[in-house]
Parts: structure tokens; sequence; C-alpha cells
């Protein structure tokens, strides 16, 4: 079996492409496009910190969203762990709304 | 765990993993209750009594509309309104209650499920002995009604001091559970006043008084608060003119003091001063609403949310037309078709279209959450949207209005084709309704299939 080699460099553009993998369930955008995800940092051994926001305080599907961004991360290839955490500070405004997200939504 | 801490196995109340991923978040992420298993039950229950309404409202339709107060129309009434749309609000708000109030639900499973089994065999009771004439068995319904209810008012009142929110969403919850209670123990001295007369006023007051307090009381009060709640969910929006949403919210409940006391007394200035109130209640609900679906960001509306609105619509000219009845703008000979009238424009149309169009946007959820959350982030999972077909729902929408507006006409003009026709395409458009309310409800078999991750 072939072990892919760490590779630090990639990481923030695979990281990346796996939070487009993750959508919100009432509007198909992805939480990349939707602008939740704060910052994403990770250390020489892999490890992973990745701070999101939700569009509201009160999302029902919140905690489906965050251990779906943990999923997914967790599948890139290089990463060793990973820990998500949630803040409302700054709250989640429309302006974060990427220009795919847009169009999408009918803006 | 701390002394007023519930029991660890209670539904939604354990610690979410996505608390324990984040580390410490601000708020406790609510999952979902029961597993989804409580709320589908009661929405699940709904979905058949709507079935077996909508038959029963086309045959009423083609055998000729009777008056109001027909043993057939009250047990078709309560089959729709406690049986259907009552069931699906339960439902969908022992989910919500949770998610507004940003605490779990402070509940045992076993009181909850003794609910759901207390209000199936109430409503099957209350229906069977409401058309029979056996006012001993829809008196015993009632009581099983009752004590459901007391079990939501228990867990509301539980739930809702845990909460630190105090917005019109919040507090619609503790207001509508009351009035609800209010409600159904007024249906049980009506049903024992029938059987062995001990009050001595006019039924058919007591009949209006009862019907306000269960449409206007629980329906309406609900709807004032969590309409800002559900409407920018759905439409990446925001509440807006949250003291006139409020305003709307406490105008009701002062106009319903006024009002039912004075339907049921027969008091003409309570009548005409609960009337008006409601009717200022309704603007300021409306103008809040208004603002609120302006700041949508998803700009076209899904048909649920479009039936949503139209709904609303209707309210607003039932609410016309209602405060035209109580302010006697009605002449004698179109009293009775015009309050047939206004009961139909209520229920078929403003609550049935309000309820059913949000119903479109929370079963797919709540199916979704089930049969797909789990595997987010680790396989490609559909979107909640998707699991619905938007032809039914469209469908289902353009013939529920098409119908309620013809059967509207048909029984204010005493007319027998609309009416029929009318009937018949509410009819046609339930069986849409529930085709692709069955499509959704496959996907739970998706959630059987594959075990989570």
């Amino acid at each position: 079996m072939m072990t892919r080699p760490f590779e630090p460099a990639a990481l923030p553009g695979a990281l990346t492409a796996a939070m487009t993998q993750v959508y919100d369930p009432e509007f198909g955008v992805s939480i990349h496009d939707l602008g939740l995800i704060q910052d994403c940092s990770i250390d020489a051994t892999g490890a992973v910190r990745i701070t999101m926001t939700l569009t509201s305080r009160y999302c029902p599907a919140g905690e489906v969203i965050l251990e779906g961004v943990k999923s997914a991360a967790e599948a890139v290839p290089g990463v060793s762990s990973v820990e998500v955490s949630l803040t409302w500070d700054p709250a989640w405004t429309p302006d974060r709304l990427t220009p795919a997200a847009r169009e999408q939504l009918g803006w | 765990m701390d002394p007023g801490s519930p029991p660890s196995n209670a539904p939604g109340l354990e610690v979410p993993p996505a608390r324990r991923a984040a580390g410490g978040a601000p708020r406790d992420l609510v999952p979902l209750v029961g597993g989804a298993r409580l709320p589908l039950a009661f929405i699940g229950g709904g979905l058949l009594a709507l079935a077996a309404g909508a038959l029963w409202l086309a045959l009423i339709g083609i055998c000729g509309w009777p008056a109001y107060f027909h043993p057939h129309l009250v047990g078709l009434v309560h089959l729709w309104l406690p049986g259907a749309l009552l069931s699906i609000c339960l439902g969908a708000s022992y989910q919500l209650m949770p998610v507004v109030l940003g605490t779990p639900l402070r509940a045992g499973s076993t009181l909850l499920w003794t609910h759901a089994g207390l209000h199936v065999m109430g409503v099957i009771l209350l229906v069977a002995g409401l058309t029979g004439g056996h006012y001993l068995t829809a008196g015993g319904g009632g009581l099983a009604l009752v004590a459901g209810v007391c079990g939501l008012i228990g867990v509301t009142l539980r739930t809702f001091p845990r909460s630190t929110r105090r917005d019109t969403a919040a507090w619609s919850f503790p207001l509508s559970a009351s009035w609800l209670g209010a409600t159904v123990l007024a249906g049980v001295m009506l049903a024992v006043n029938r059987r062995a007369p001990f009050l001595s006023l006019d039924t058919v007051a007591l009949l209006r008084a009862h019907a306000h307090l269960g449409l206007a009381g629980y329906f309406l009060t609900l709807l004032q608060g969590v309409t800002f709640q559900l409407v920018p969910m759905f439409t990446l929006g925001e509440a807006r003119h949250p003291r006139q949403a409020a305003w709307g919210l406490a105008g009701t409940q002062v106009a319903l003091l006024l009002l039912v006391p004075g339907l049921a007394w027969g008091w003409p200035p309570a009548i005409s001063g609960g009337t008006l109130l409601l009717l200022l209640s309704l603007g300021n609900t409306a103008r809040a609403f208004i603002a609120t679906l302006a700041t949508r960001r998803r700009r076209s509306l899904d048909p649920g949310v479009r039936a949503f609105v139209t709904g609303l619509l209707f309210l607003a000219f039932a609410a016309l037309g209602g405060g035209a009845l109580a302010l006697g703008l009605v002449g004698p000979a179109h009293r009775l078709t015009g309050e047939a009238a206004y009961g139909l424009l209520v229920a078929l149309g403003g609550l049935s279209l309000c309820v059913l169009g949000l119903l479109c946007k929370i079963l797919p959820f709540l199916v979704w959450m089930k049969a797909y959350g789990p595997h987010v982030g680790r396989r490609p999972v559909p979107v909640a949207t998707a699991l619905a077909s938007r032809g039914l729902e469209l469908l289902w929408w353009v013939t529920h209005v098409g119908g309620t507006v013809l059967l509207t006409v048909g029984v204010l003009g005493d007319i027998p084709v609309p009416t029929g026709l009318g009937a018949g395409l509410v009819t046609f458009g339930v069986c849409a309704y529930l085709a692709n309310a069955g499509r959704v409800l496959l996907h739970l078999r998706s959630h059987a299939r594959i075990a989570p991750s």
C-alpha cells in the first residue's frame, strides 16, 4: 500500500477543497462559499485547527455541519488530527458570501 | 450532573458531539429530539389525518355542504385541525422549541411519547364521538387530549426558564401551549354540556369561543412567533422590526382575553374591542413580516414559503371578514354562510397553507438530518431541498389555493357546483402533497440501509 508523503504546503488548498464538499442542507451552498470558515491553521505535525461560525446562533443543522467539517478535514491526506471550534465573534453577515454563493442564491 | 439536570437518556439532552469537537462552544448546539423519531411520529400521524380529512372533505363537497355545526362537519373540522394541523405543529414544535430557546427540552422520552399516544387516542375518540353525536366518547377523547397537552405545558414551562432568549419567537411557545390547554379544556366542557347541560350559555356561542381559543390562541400565537425564526432561516434573511412583532403577539393575547369571554357570554363591547385589537395586532405582525421577508438573500421563494405567504394573505382576508361579522356589518340573511366562509378562509385557507407550507421545509430537513446527517463530510449526500419534488409542491399549492377559493365562494353563495369542485380540488391538492411527503419519507430507508460511519 502506498502512503502519500506529508506535504504541508499543499494542505490549505486540499482543506479548502474538502470544505467545498460540506453543504448547508437548506441552501445547497458549501460552507466555504457561505463564508463560515473564519480561520484554519495547521502545525508541522499535521494537526488542523478550524475556527468557524454558523449563519445563525439557532441553526438546527449546526451540530451536523461542525461534525461534517471535522470529518471532511480528517479525510485530507496528511492531516493527523482536527479540532473544530465554533465562534460568534465576529458574527456571520451576508458580506461573507462568495460571488459564487451570491449567484447560486439568486442575487 | 447538577441536581436540576434531566436524565442522561432523555432525548436531546446529551452533550452533542459538535460541542465536544469544538472544545467548549459558546452555546450548546441542540441535537435532534429523540433522534427525530418523536417529531416524525407526530407529523406522520398528522399526515394520515390529513389524508382521511381530504377524502371526507371531497365526500361532503359532493353530497352537499351542511351548516357549520352539523355533526359531520364538526367531526371533519376536528379531524383537520387537532388531527392533522395540530399533530404537525406539535411534532414541529418539539423539534423547534429547543432550537429557538437554545436549550435542550427538559423532558424524558417517556413523557413525550405518552403525549404522542394520548394525542392519537384523543383525536380518534374525539372525531368518532363528535361525528356520531356520542358526546361521552368525544369528552373522553378530549380528556386524553387535555392530559397530553398538560405534558406539553409542563415541558414548555420547564424548558422556557432555562433559556435566556425572550423575543417573540421564544414567548410564542409558552403562550400558545397555554391557549391550547384552555382550548381542549373548553372543548371537554362543551362535550359534557351537550351530554348533561350545566352551562346556561348558548351552545353556538360557546362553540365560537372554543374555536377562537384554538384558532387564534394556539395557531395564530404560534405563527406570530415562529414566523420570525423560520422565515429568516429558510430564506437566509433577518428578523426585522422586533418591537412590532412583539406588539403583534402581545396584542393578540389581550385581544383574546376580551374576545373569548365576549363570544361566550354574547357581550358586544368585548367582541368589538377584542376584534379591533386583534386586527391591529395582525397589522403589526404583517408589517414586521414584510420587512423580514424583504431581507431575504435567497431571492426566489420555494413553493413551501410561497404557500406560507399565501396562507398569511388568506388569514388577512379572513380577519377582515371576521371583523365584519363581529362588528355586525353582515346582515342576518348572510350571517350563517358568512360564518361558514370565514371558517373556511381561516382553517382551510390560512392555517392549512401556513402549516403545510412550513412543513414542506421542515419535513425534508428532519428526514435529511436523520438519513444523511451522520454522513456529511464522509461521503457525498444530497441537500435537504433535493429530497422533495418542486413540481408536486407547486401542484399542491395551486390546487389548494384554487380549491379553497372555489369552495369559499360556493359556500358563501350556497352554490353546489363550485362547492363540489372546490372540495375536489383541495382533495386533489392534498393527494399531491402527500405523494411529495411520501417521496421525502422514503429517504429514511437510506438511513436504514447505511449505518453511520
